[in-house]
């Protein structure tokens, strides 16, 4: 054994003896009968298929490929879950400096999102293949998409004008990869018919402007299926970069509404509230209580003033969202000073799963109080 | 699981907790997420331990299910706590340990998995690719990649290091 080995022999030594304690063990054992009781119930009800509602349940949580014990979904009343003051700190900074299409390799994957018929995603796969770190973080200015014959179909970002970024930044060492969601749909029979000459113009390949310099380009898989033979008559949104777990995010899949009152005052707190609908035929359960991230900017699109914060939801009253049900919760957020109009946003951290409220909330100043 | 078995699950855990414990804690190179490690894998084990046993090594068998585990925690982000009572306080190194700590928290997790088979469960190379899933060979240019990379960052006295017999 050389000098190296037995450093990390000494190392490894150094990690301290731990002492197991009763109490460890009895809960050890609490936590295995549980898992054992749970996976009778598993064959029983897979076995004689008593209600369809729970064995959807259970294969959630099997086709998801989660080790811990099935919970049936708790849904919360037709009221919107009330409101639970639980702040969190995420640290979402970049570590390293952008990435550049010199040091990117990038690959295109489709995903079984059970998004429905209609409407599907690939996953655009970017590995650092560079010697240093770098970050891929934010939106890319443009991705397009090229088509057979030159032209080129732009797309836009999953929100319009987005101020909260609920994609973690993806800080990459050497052979470490980031993603960006790609999704379109095809329901073709909603759009014009196709004229003459375009119906072999068909997508060959992305075109992802890297944060850091340059365009990394990646070949459409060949054996996706297109909307309509090519993405001329169709528009497709995009994430931002963001980790490989949030790009594959059981809440990607959610539609976020966002409803609140048109006027509000600044200073005041405002309640509004969120449904999360889940158009999918697989259940989402929140096996950690989702966080997320509410912004309301002063200005609209050119904010003087905003106030953003980040909790968890009120999973004690909903944790989780059935197969094309929905679930709301009650938000309350402080109305940022200014003047004019003020814009609205809200999304599930660790996902791209993000909404802004449609048009501008009307900003009242505050009234002045005589002194007396 | 009926007394003997409890008997002998509980004599495993206490006898061997310690191995364990380094084992996840070399896999992970954090404290937390070690915890995590071994508390789903003896989970795991506890449920089907008669069936473990019958294995003939059941350290392997449980060394195995955190080295899968944490394959596939690799492609999660985030881990569930899921014993909220731990048996000790985290680990946290200081000196000159907590560089060489730092340095092999910087590596990429399947390297570290390499030097966590070989120098802590003292796994062949033969061992620890079967353990893997990869050949012999990835072991061997993981293994000498990661002791460069701790060389570079550490200098001496991790120097001159080659590969593992």
């Amino acid at each position: 054994m050389n000098d190296a080995e037995r450093e990390l022999v000494r190392a490894f030594e150094d990690v301290p003896v731990v002492a197991v304690q009763g109490e460890f063990l009895e809960e050890l054992h609490r936590r295995i009968d549980r898992r054992r009781r749970s996976r009778r119930a598993v064959a029983v009800l897979t076995a004689t298929a008593t209600t369809t509602a729970v064995v959807a349940v259970l294969s959630t949580y099997s086709l998801a490929g989660h080790s811990t014990e099935p919970v049936p979904i708790r849904m919360g009343s037709a009221q919107p879950a009330p409101w639970v003051n639980q702040p969190v700190e995420v640290d979402n900074s970049a570590e390293y400096p952008a990435c550049g299409a010199a040091e990117m390799q990038g690959r295109a994957e489709p995903v079984d999102a059970g998004l429905g018929v209609h409407d599907h995603r690939l996953l655009l796969w970017f590995t650092n293949r560079g010697s240093q770190p770098c970050t891929l973080s934010g939106y890319a200015s443009d991705i397009s998409v090229e088509l057979t014959g030159g032209g080129r179909v732009s797309g836009t970002t999953v929100t319009a004008d987005p101020h909260v970024h609920t994609a973690p930044p993806a800080n990459l060492k050497p052979g470490e990869r980031a993603a960006i969601v790609f999704s379109y749909s095809d329901e073709c029979d909603t759009l014009p018919p196709m004229p003459s000459g375009e119906s072999n113009a068909t997508a060959t390949a992305f075109r992802v402007p890297a944060p850091g310099g340059g365009e990394v380009t990646i070949a459409f898989p060949a054996a996706t299926d297109t909307p309509c033979n090519g993405f001329r008559h169709t528009a497709f949104t995009y994430s931002a970069f963001t980790t490989p777990a949030a790009a594959t995010s059981e809440l990607n899949g959610l539609v976020i509404t966002i409803s609140a009152p048109r006027a509000a005052t600044s200073g005041d707190t405002v309640t509004y509230t969120v449904t999360l609908h889940n158009p999918s035929d697989r259940d989402v359960i929140f096996n950690r209580c989702p966080i997320y991230t509410q912004y309301m900017g002063a200005g609209y699109d050119q904010p003087t003033d905003a106030t953003v914060g980040q909790y968890r939801l009120n999973c004690d009253e909903t944790n989780g969202i059935k197969a094309g049900d929905s679930a709301t919760f009650a938000m309350q957020i402080e109305v940022p000073a200014g003047q004019g109009s003020a814009r609205l946003e809200w999304g599930l951290d660790d996902s791209i799963a993000v909404a802004a409220l449609p048009g501008p909330i009307t900003l009242n100043a505050p009234e002045t109080r005589p002194s007396s | 699981m009926d007394a003997d078995e409890r008997a002998s699950f509980d004599a495993f855990v206490r006898v061997r907790m310690p191995e364990l414990s380094r084992f996840a804690y070399a896999l992970t190179a954090n404290s937390a997420h070690a915890d995590d490690l071994v508390q789903e894998a003896l989970l795991q084990v506890g449920t089907r331990w008669s069936r473990v046993l019958a294995s003939g090594d059941p350290a392997r068998y449980v060394r195995q299910v955190m080295v899968n585990q944490r394959i596939s925690w690799w492609r999660r982000r985030r881990l569930e706590r899921l014993v909220a009572v731990v048996p000790e306080q985290f680990y946290e190194p200081v000196g000159r340990s907590f560089e060489v700590w730092d340095a092999l928290a910087a590596l990429p997790p399947r390297q570290r998995a390499v030097l966590a088979l070989r120098y802590v469960a003292d796994y062949s190379e033969q061992q620890a690719a079967a353990a893997l899933g990869c050949s012999v060979g990835t072991v061997k240019s993981q293994s000498a990649k990661a002791l460069r990379t701790l060389r570079e960052r550490l200098g001496s006295p991790l120097r001159e290091a080659e590969q593992p017999k």
